[in-house]
C-alpha cells in the first residue's frame, strides 16, 4: 500500500490536483484488469489473422459487436424462460449463440471477402476489411433499427459484485467482471497451450512462416486460416457476450472501439504473439482505468495515453513486447 | 543396418494408420537394399513427357524417366537447366504444361498437400525451415499428414489426442537421432549451423514417411567432411526402402553417390545412364560443362569444385 500511497502523493505533486484515495487507484486497477482482459482477447483474433495471412482484420472489432448482439437475440428470443432465470444454463447457452454468429460471420467473411483477395495487393484486402466493417454495422442496424442507441443486456451472470474495503474505502468487482477475466484469460492459456503443442496448432504457426513449404508438408493452408478465423471468431463472440453482460448494455460502436484498442494491444505485444496479445490487452486497459482516473484530461484524453504508450513502446521495441524481429540468418 | 536405423525401424510397429509408410519397413527395407543395384522393378515414380513452359521460356522439354524402389538417381545439369522447376512438378507445385507424373502407377494430384500425402518429399536448394520453430518442431510438423486429431479432442487432451501427440514426438526424437541432431532438438533451426539446418529438412521430410525422397542439393556449401557424411546418410535413407532423387552440382558427390544419373540440359534430358556411362560420354562433358575434355576430365575426377 505505501508504494501505492506515495505514488498517489507524487501524481498529486505532479499535477496539482487533488489526490484521488488508494482505494480509487486500486479500484482502477481492477476495472482496468477487466478491461484489459477482454481487450487481450479481442487481440488474440487481430494477432492470430495477422500472422497467418499479413492482413489487419479491422472488421475483427464487428466480430466481437455481432456477437454480443448475437447473444442478445439468443437470449430475448431463444431462450425459454425458465432458462433465462437460471444463470449456469442462460450462460452457456447466451455464450454459445454468440459465438456461434461471430465464427459464422468470422468465416463468411474470410470465405467470401479476403479468400478472393489472398493474392491480391495487400492494400485491397485491408480497405475490404474496412468496408466489410461498415457492412457488417449496417447489418446489425437491420435487426436492431436502434442500435446506435444503448441497448440493455441482461445480467447473466451472478448479480453484484464482490467488494472489501481497503486503504480507507470500499471497493467493489462485478461478479461479471470477474467472470470476464477469468474467462479471458483461460481461453488465452488454452489457446497458447493449443498452438504450441496439436496438430493444427503447429500447422498454423507452420502456415504463417512459410505458406508454401507448409503445404509441402501435408497441411491445407485454406483450412488452417479458415481455423484461425474460427478462433479468433469464437473469442470475440464470447467476449461479446460477456462484456454485454458486465456493462449491462451495448452499442453499435462498441466494436470500433474495443477493436482499436485490441488492434494497439495486439500490436503492443507483438504481433502474432499470444502472451503478447494478452499482457498488451491488460497494459491498455490499465492505462486507459488509471489515466482517465489520474492523468489530467481524465477519460477524454483515453485514447491519448494510449497512443502514446504504444509509440514510446515502439520506439524502444519496434516488434512489440514478443514479436520476431526478422533476423538475416547467421 | 546402423544402431540408429534399427531404433528408428522398431519405432515404426507401434506407427500410425496410415498406408504407405515404407520408411523403417524391415523387410521392405532390406527388399529394397538388395534390389537397388538392378533397378528393375515397377517404377515407384515414372513421369512422360512432361514440358514445362513459363511465357515464352521452355523450362523443360520432354523429360521422361523412372525411379525405381530402392534406386538413387542423380539429376545433374547446368545452372538452369530445369532441375528444380522437374522438383516443382514432382511435387505438385507446378502442373506441366504437358505430360503426366505417375506414383506407383497413379497420376500425380495436383496439390503439394496431396502429394505429400501420396508420398513424396523434399527439400529445397535454399533452405526452407521453420525458422522460428525448434528443430523437433520442424519434424513434428513433418508427421502433420501422418496424424489425426479431432478438434474436440485436441481441446480436451483427450486420450486419442495424447497418444497421437506422444506417438509423433517418440517418431521425431528418433529421426532427429539418425540424422545426428538430437543435441539440436529443442534449438530454433534458425539457429542451427548450415549443414545441420539442411539435415534438419531431410529429418522433416522424411517425417513425412515418404516412398520417394526429392534432395535439391543437399550438400550445397559443405565440406568435404560434412559432404561425405551426407552420402552416407543417404545410403542410409535408401536402406530403409526410400527411393532418392538428388540434384547436386558435385559431380564426383553424385558419381559416387547414384545408381544411374540422368544429365539434363536446357530442359532436355541429354542423357540417361550409370555414372560410368555418364561420366564418359562426350556431350555430357561438353554440354554440361562446356569446356575442352582434357580440363572437363580433371575436374570430374579432380576433387576441386
Amino acid at each position: 500500500m505505501g508504494l501505492l500511497e506515495s505514488f498517489s502523493t507524487q501524481l498529486t505533486q505532479c499535477f496539482g490536483s487533488t489526490s484521488p484515495p488508494v482505494f480509487v487507484f486500486l479500484q482502477q486497477i481492477i476495472n482496468g484488469l477487466v478491461l484489459g482482459s477482454l481487450i487481450g482477447l479481442i487481440a488474440l483474433g487481430y494477432t492470430m489473422v495477422y500472422g497467418i495471412i499479413q492482413l489487419i482484420n479491422f472488421a475483427h472489432g464487428e466480430v466481437f459487436m455481432v456477437g454480443a448482439y448475437g447473444g442478445l437475440a439468443t437470449f430475448t428470443y431463444l431462450l425459454p424462460t425458465f432458462a433465462a432465470r437460471e444463470w449456469y444454463i442462460a450462460l452457456p447457452l447466451v455464450l454459445l449463440g454468440g459465438a456461434l454468429i461471430s465464427v459464422l460471420v468470422a468465416v463468411a467473411m474470410e470465405r467470401f471477402a479476403y479468400r478472393p483477395l489472398r493474392n491480391a495487393p495487400r492494400l485491397a484486402p485491408l480497405i475490404t476489411a474496412l468496408g466489410v466493417s461498415v457492412a457488417l454495422q449496417e447489418a446489425v442496424r437491420v435487426f436492431y433499427p436502434n442500435a446506435t442507441a444503448a441497448l440493455p443486456f441482461p445480467n447473466i451472470f451472478v448479480p453484484g459484485s464482490l467488494s472489501f474495503s481497503v486503504g480507507g474505502g470500499d471497493i467493489a468487482i462485478k461478479y461479471s467482471g470477474i467472470l470476464l477475466l477469468v474467462v479471458s484469460l483461460v481461453l488465452a492459456i488454452a489457446l497458447q497451450i493449443f498452438v504450441d503443442g496439436s496438430r493444427m496448432g503447429r500447422a498454423m504457426r507452420a502456415t504463417a512462416q512459410d505458406r508454401d513449404v507448409a503445404r509441402l508438408m501435408g497441411i491445407n493452408p485454406d483450412r488452417v486460416i479458415v481455423l484461425t478465423f474460427v478462433i479468433g471468431g469464437a473469442l470475440a463472440g464470447i467476449g461479446g457476450v460477456l462484456y454485454g453482460g458486465y456493462l449491462n448494455n451495448i452499442n453499435i460502436d462498441m466494436g470500433f472501439q474495443t477493436g482499436i484498442f485490441a488492434f494497439t494491444a495486439a500490436v503492443l505485444g507483438g504481433i502474432g504473439s499470444i502472451r503478447g496479445a494478452v499482457i498488451g490487452g491488460l497494459l491498455i486497459g490499465l492505462v486507459k482505468s488509471l489515466g482517465g482516473q489520474c492523468l489530467p484530461g481524465g477519460t477524454a484524453y483515453d485514447y491519448v495515453w494510449i497512443f502514446v504508450v504504444l509509440i514510446v513502446v515502439l520506439v524502444f521495441r519496434p516488434q512489440g513486447f514478443f514479436g520476431e524481429t526478422e533476423r538475416v540468418r547467421a | 543396418m546402423t544402431a540408429e536405423e534399427q531404433a528408428l525401424t522398431s519405432g515404426n510397429t507401434a506407427s500410425d494408420d496410415v498406408s504407405a509408410a515404407p520408411v523403417g519397413e524391415v523387410t521392405a527395407a532390406l527388399a529394397a537394399a538388395m534390389d537397388h543395384t538392378t533397378g528393375t522393378g515397377t517404377p515407384i515414380l515414372e513421369a512422360t513427357g512432361v514440358s514445362m513452359v513459363f511465357g515464352g521460356l521452355t523450362a523443360l522439354r520432354d523429360v521422361s524417366f523412372a525411379l525405381h524402389e530402392g534406386e538413387v538417381i542423380g539429376l545433374i545439369g547446368p545452372n538452369g537447366a530445369g532441375k528444380t522447376t522437374l522438383f516443382n512438378c514432382l511435387t505438385g507445385l507446378y502442373a506441366p504444361t504437358s505430360g503426366t507424373v505417375a506414383l506407383r502407377g497413379e497420376p500425380l494430384p495436383q496439390d503439394p498437400a496431396r502429394v505429400t500425402e501420396a508420398g513424396i518429399a523434399r527439400t529445397f536448394q535454399n533452405i526452407r525451415l521453420f525458422p522460428s520453430m525448434t528443430a523437433s518442431e520442424n519434424v513434428l510438423v513433418g508427421r502433420h499428414v501422418r496424424m489425426r486429431q479431432g478438434p474436440l479432442s485436441s481441446l480436451l487432451h483427450g486420450p486419442r489426442f495424447r497418444r497421437s501427440e506422444a506417438e509423433a514426438a517418440e517418431r521425431t526424437e528418433k529421426l532427429l537421432a539418425f540424422v545426428g541432431l538430437t543435441r539440436f532438438s529443442d534449438e530454433l533451426a534458425r539457429n542451427l549451423p548450415y549443414g545441420d539446418q539442411r539435415r534438419l529438412e531431410i529429418a522433416r521430410a522424411l517425417a513425412t514417411e515418404p516412398s520417394v525422397l526429392l534432395l535439391d542439393e543437399p550438400t550445397a556449401g559443405m565440406n568435404a567432411q560434412e559432404t561425405e557424411a551426407t552420402r552416407q546418410l543417404i545410403f542410409a535413407i535408401r536402406d530403409l526402402g526410400v527411393s532418392v532423387v538428388v540434384i547436386e552440382h558435385d559431380t564426383k558427390f553424385i558419381f559416387t553417390l547414384c545408381d544411374r544419373v540422368l544429365v539434363l540440359v536446357q530442359g532436355e534430358m541429354l542423357v540417361e545412364g550409370t555414372p560410368d556411362e555418364v561420366r564418359g560420354d562426350p556431350r555430357v562433358v561438353e554440354a554440361y560443362l562446356g569446356a575442352p575434355p582434357e580440363e572437363v576430365e580433371a575436374q570430374i575426377h579432380g576433387s576441386e569444385r
